[in-house]
């Protein structure tokens, strides 16, 4: 069922958006839109369900490191938070699958 | 050197990693590997706590699915019973419109003339509440796939009214219960349904409205 997404979606979304091609780590978006690892996570997991978001494991920068779960939009994910970053019709709610 | 509140946060992120349903299990891998790049011990302390907190999440996630897996069949359940008495009342009023009918008609199998004999004495009044409580029993099983609160109360009365109805019963002559050759079979008989309450009860209590955060 379609929904308005939570401002925490909204900022998530945004977050990944700004750099769409960019891997991004949790700790690193858990600063850029101020939310705890409690609330990112969960939410990470339920766009990666929804096919929003793909999730990897990139290797560190750091050497001697594992590698990272390394998160960013896939194509449905763009087009959902581009459409987010357009003002909605009068009326009208932008919705998430 | 590893500080004692890195040490804390890595054990609490183990935990949420076994409490996790399997299927997370990566994500909880993730939130380990990440704690490795928090630079001090209270931060990683403040973001393990996140991760449990993300586990039990995914705990009760996991549980509604199950309590979504109960809901349907106990939906299933209560529209089928509720089915049987269509058939039943039905069935009984096909036979009594034809007062002829001989133990020959359904069958010459001895089961099927006590059948028989209990439709012919069954009274006809008695298939008002009977679909009474097929009309409770459906409204409860939409009520419940549409998890609204009022499910309980439309199945309890339609369970309650079975209930009451089949003590009547035990006054007709002849009569003998589905268990009734079995020890206890008449307590079963009404046990069983009023235990079915209990899951119902507990879905509407907690499952069937439980918001996970969006």
């Amino acid at each position: 069922m379609s929904r308005a997404p939570s401002p925490q979606t909204r900022a998530v979304l945004e977050a990944l958006f700004a750099q769409p091609r960019a891997w991004r780590y949790g700790y690193d978006l858990m600063g850029e839109t101020g939310l705890q690892s409690g609330t990112l996570y969960p939410l990470l997991m339920r766009l990666s369900d929804q096919g929003l978001l793909e999730a990897e494991w990139r290797p560190s920068l750091q050497q001697g490191r594992p590698p990272r779960h390394a998160y960013r939009l896939t194509r449905q994910g763009l087009s959902a938070a581009n459409a987010l970053a357009r003002p909605a019709p009068k009326g009208k709610r932008t919705q998430l699958a | 050197m590893i500080s004692i509140s890195h040490r804390l946060a890595a054990r609490l992120i183990e935990h949420a990693g076994r409490i996790m349903p399997p299927s997370r299990r990566q994500w909880a891998q993730a939130m380990a590997i990440e704690l490795d790049h928090i630079p001090g011990g209270l931060a990683a302390l403040a973001f393990a706590l996140g991760c449990a907190q993300a586990g039990y999440t995914q705990k009760i996630v996991a549980m509604n699915l199950f309590a979504n897996i109960i809901r349907w069949t106990l939906a299933a359940m209560t529209a089928a019973w509720a089915g049987s008495l269509v058939v039943l009342i039905s069935f009984t009023a096909i036979i009594k419109s034809a007062p002829g009918a001989i133990a020959a008609d359904p069958g010459s199998h001895g089961e099927r003339a006590n059948t028989l004999h209990l439709i012919q004495i069954y009274p006809l009044w008695e298939l008002v509440p009977i679909a009474l409580i097929t009309v409770l029993l459906i409204a409860g099983a939409v009520q419940l796939v549409r998890r609204r609160g009022m499910a309980l109360t439309l199945i309890a009365l339609g369970v309650t009214a079975a209930t009451v109805l089949r003590l009547i019963d035990l006054r007709l002559t002849g009569y003998k219960g589905i268990s009734s050759d079995a020890p206890m079979g008449f307590l079963v008989e009404l046990l069983i349904p009023l235990l079915c309450l209990g899951p119902v009860w507990w879905l509407s209590r907690q499952a069937p409205d439980l918001k996970v955060c969006t």
